[in-house]
């Protein structure tokens, strides 16, 4: 199984929320200046995307790995409903996965309007032998530039 | 059932240990993806699921759930178990106490602000 964030990106996670080093050197005695990068928070690979401001166009990926049991490969189609005033693209749409592997999702949103009230959508991962895997998703703030 | 997070925490907790029997070498960010992922969109009835909007009327001040309200949806034991996929976040995590201290104080500054 791919380990591919680990303490180092939940870290970063924590130094990426604006203005929390203080709190963070408190609570883990690390600086935050010790971390060469931060992490914006829809970067966490975590199984839901939210983008708090969207300004033009913004790419998220996202690591998913086969971990069925039962069979070695599995062919997912990927279904999406995008937000209001939000249009998405994720690639690839259709992708083949052995068991144990690792793949990259690249998901593109893009702001079609000025709104900030939060509007939200949905990515499915649909398999050929019945996994069905749901991503919510959720935009602020839409600038479109 | 009852509503709310006293109601769901043990139920969760429950399907979170049944994933880790099944699968030992799972992260706990691997156990809540396989938890996230698979859960339902609609209730029981096959309706979508609402959301309470104020404390008084809570019947007639109900409309759908969005995320914030829901967050992945209701939880299913039987899929979590099956997720096929897993987004996951490597072998080290935060310790729970230093993650809810952490939270606590990030929102006390919210409240502030």
């Amino acid at each position: 199984m791919a380990a591919n964030v680990g303490y180092n990106e939940y870290m970063k996670f924590l130094c990426g929320i604006n203005g929390s080093s203080p709190v963070v050197l408190n609570y883990t005695g690390e600086s935050c200046s010790s971390y060469n990068s931060s992490l914006a928070a829809s970067d966490l690979n975590l199984p839901s995307v939210t983008i708090a401001k969207l300004v033009g166009t913004r790419a998220v990926l996202r690591w998913v790995t086969n971990i069925a049991t039962t069979a070695t490969n599995e062919t997912y189609i990927v279904g999406w409903m995008a937000p209001d005033s939000v249009s998405v693209k994720v690639s690839p749409a259709k992708f083949t996965i052995g068991n144990g592997q690792t793949r990259v999702l690249s998901l593109v949103f893009r702001a079609m309007k000025n709104v900030s009230m939060a509007s939200f959508g949905r990515i499915g991962l649909f398999g050929d032998r019945g996994h069905v895997v749901n991503i919510p998703v959720a935009v602020i703030y839409k600038i479109a530039v | 059932m009852e509503s709310g997070t006293s109601m769901s925490a043990p139920h969760v907790t429950g399907i979170a240990a049944l994933i880790k029997q099944k699968f030992p070498h799972f992260t706990p960010a691997a156990i809540a993806s396989a938890l996230s992922t698979t859960a339902s969109l609609s209730d029981r009835k096959g309706e979508h699921i609402m959301a309470q909007r104020t404390v008084l009327n809570p019947d007639i001040s109900q409309s759908p759930a969005t995320p914030f309200d829901m967050g992945s949806g209701f939880v299913n034991a039987t899929a979590a178990l099956d997720p096929g996929l897993i987004f996951d976040i490597g072998k080290y995590f935060l310790e729970p106490p230093m993650f809810i201290l952490f939270y606590l104080e990030h929102m006390k500054k919210e409240i502030n602000h």
